[in-house]
């Protein structure tokens, strides 16, 4: 069995193409042509003529971007007859489509109406300049699905937010609550109800005792766990024990630097294969477990653990997995990692003012190092409008799954302990690249949209939680004053993304607040 | 192109055409390359083309040729020109493809369904179709 990740959720489009003919040779207000071309014979070949090119267009505009169901063709004549046997015929298995995608030859309008109130199926009616938006409003005024395009470019665009949305359908979380499994201490600016979320975005949820959890990672008897006695757990077995410690090896030598020890790596590794183990177990692909719930305990003290690694190892293989249990920034990545194909990074989200002409708020507490504070901040100078998110979870797919991975180091959480580890970028090489971010608001009925520029980094020398990214937007003050309504973290991905962001925010039915 | 000169030239190609027809019945024996030789010269009567717009064998490509010298554009252009006149929704392109199988149809004596002609791309596809229904 193997994680099924929200990237690799196809969108299963059947083509159907209603075509017209004339049985009866006639003129009249809507009877165009002359001579053959008033024949039933004219009529049948070019009908044929048009879904060819139907058929083509599909192939080279859609075909790449979704899974194509086997087309239809409806033939019928100037009865305008909508039988039972037609719609049937159109449906094929339901259950199996996501989208239908029409084209047409003549009047078929009557056709797609009637089929979208009777299967109640999203409608996509390819470029076709004419009787669109009449087709279109009647299914909209009934609260069905219609998505009129005005081009092929349209229709691929569209598909592609459909798509989105159906990952997020197929998202089922992973969370592993300790005290509150809505809200965690760190996380009160969470979802209200997750109950909604499920029903406004179709995202599912699962969870596991984070303690038990925890006693997992251990190379124990899998039936000796301390939270399950005598019930066999998802410890890691002899041979998965072989591929933990290779990929710590990996990862050190990997590692432009590495300040920490091997044994140290090692448990966070354990604790990454542990959860990958458990995604598995639960058929989820995103993830998320609190932070100050989870510390309190000393159990993370204990295990030598911090979920740094899990959460970054997670986001740049495709698997979505967000800090101290935070499910909106977590389902904020979905959305952005599946809009740009790039591995999103996260972190508390805020405006660095300038105040006598020093930086706020990017105090020694967590930016500790003498480069954090004797460089990365003044490089930073007089610029205005500069915000930072930080956590020390970037990723090495961050420029796309499909470049290089980039390069990182390995450097401890814990200052004195050194265990948890953490990736550092450097994301001062990233000056000048365009970033999009978002964020849903506690009631899953807003989505917050900005767009920035990197224009400096901090923490990658450092230990803890001191990584970040610092970029500009247009109007700190603006951005601040929309973010309060929404909450702290504000997941990011680079690129501009932004237009397609707005785009899938309407499509989900969310009201947009763009800063 | 002053009217008169205009006619002139339809009527030529009409009876051009006329007389490839007349030149595919009266063949002494049916083959795959003189068809060809026919069907093409009667193609380039129909759709008013000369030698040097026929580098294409595509019934497609060779129709938006000629739509675009009747409308004095480039080929390329067609597409946002190109208004359906019939009922159907379909190009210009399609429907001169489409009407010159329907005169070859009658002017030959055959049928070709719509499955059939559907498939027909290019002018080797043509003399193959036309060569069965002779046969």
């Amino acid at each position: 069995m193997s994680i099924e990740r929200t990237l690799d959720v196809k969108l299963n489009v059947k083509p159907v193409f209603v075509a017209m003919h004339h049985d009866y040779v006639f003129e009249g207000p809507c009877r165009f042509g002359s001579g053959v071309g008033l024949t039933k014979d004219f009529d049948l070949k070019i009908n044929q003529e048009i879904y060819a090119a139907f058929l083509a267009d599909v192939e080279t505009y859609v075909a790449k971007e979704v899974n194509l169901l086997e087309p239809v063709f409806i033939d019928r004549n100037e009865e305008f007859a909508v039988t039972d046997e037609m719609l049937a015929k159109i449906a094929g298995h339901v259950e199996e489509v996501d989208v239908y995608l029409f084209g047409q030859a003549g009047r078929g309008f009557d056709v797609i109406i009637e089929f979208a109130q009777r299967y109640k199926k999203p409608v996509m009616f390819a470029e076709n300049a004419l009787h669109i938006t009449c087709t279109a409003a009647p299914i909209l005024a009934r609260g069905l699905e219609a998505y009129p395009t005005m081009c092929w470019e349209d229709t691929v665009e569209k598909l592609k937010l459909l798509r989105v949305r159906k990952a997020l359908q197929q998202t089922k979380i992973l969370l592993a609550p300790r005290g509150n499994s809505n809200i965690s201490l760190s996380a009160l600016d969470s979802f209200l109800s997750l109950e909604k979320v499920s029903d406004v975005l179709g995202v599912k949820f699962r969870y596991v005792d984070v303690h038990e959890l925890l006693d997992q990672t251990q190379h124990i008897a899998a039936d000796s766990n301390h939270t399950t006695p005598g019930v066999s757990g998802l410890n890691p077995t002899d041979a998965e024990m072989a591929e933990i410690n290779a990929l710590t090896d990996k990862m050190i030598a990997g590692a432009v630097e590495c300040d920490m020890t091997r044994e140290n790596v090692l448990r966070s590794v354990m604790a990454y294969a542990t959860v990958k183990k458990f995604l598995v177990h639960n058929e989820c692909n995103a993830f998320s477990m609190p932070c100050p719930d989870a510390c309190a305990t000393r159990r993370l003290n204990q295990e030598k653990i911090t979920p740094c690694f899990i959460h970054s190892m997670l986001n740049e293989e495709g698997i979505p997995s967000a800090c101290e249990y935070d499910i909106p920034a977590l389902i904020s990545m979905v959305v952005l990692m599946n809009l740009a194909n790039a591995a999103p990074y996260m972190g508390n989200t805020f405006p660095t003012l300038l105040k006598n002409g020093k930086r706020v708020n990017v105090r020694p507490t967590f930016f500790k190092a003498d480069q954090s504070q004797e460089q990365d901040i003044p490089d930073l100078g007089e610029q205005e409008n500069v915000m930072l998110t930080f956590h020390s979870v970037p990723n090495r797919k961050m420029k796309g799954f499909d470049s290089a991975e980039s390069s990182y180091a390995l450097r401890a959480f814990a200052r004195d302990a050194e265990f948890g580890a953490t990736i550092r970028y450097d994301f001062k090489k990233d000056i000048g690249q365009t970033i999009t971010m978002c964020r849903f608001d506690p009631t899953c009925s807003k989505l917050f949209v900005a767009k920035g520029t990197i224009v400096g980094g901090v923490g990658y020398t450092d230990k803890n939680c001191s990584e970040g990214v610092f970029f500009t937007v247009k109007s700190d003050k603006d951005f601040f004053n929309k973010q309060v309504a929404f909450g702290n973290h504000v997941p990011l991905v680079y690129g501009d993304h932004l237009d397609d962001l707005i785009a899938l925010g309407e499509l989900l039915g969310m009201e947009i607040v763009a800063a | 192109m002053l009217a008169t000169a205009l006619k002139e030239k339809l009527l030529d190609s009409k009876n051009q055409a006329a007389e490839q027809i007349a030149a595919i019945k009266a063949l002494p024996e049916l083959n795959q390359e003189a068809l060809f030789f026919h069907l093409r010269n009667y193609l380039k009567s129909r759709f008013l083309l000369e030698e040097e717009d026929c580098q294409s064998e595509s019934l497609q490509e060779l129709a938006a040729i000629s739509l675009a010298k009747t409308l004095a554009v480039a080929p390329a252009e067609l597409k946002g020109l190109d208004l359906s006149q019939t009922c159907t929704g379909s190009s210009s392109v399609f429907s001169k493809k489409v009407l010159l199988l329907m005169a070859l149809e009658r002017e030959l004596s055959i049928s070709i369904p719509e499955q059939e002609s559907v498939r027909i791309k290019t002018i080797t596809d043509l003399t193959t179709a036309v060569l069965a229904k002779l046969r």
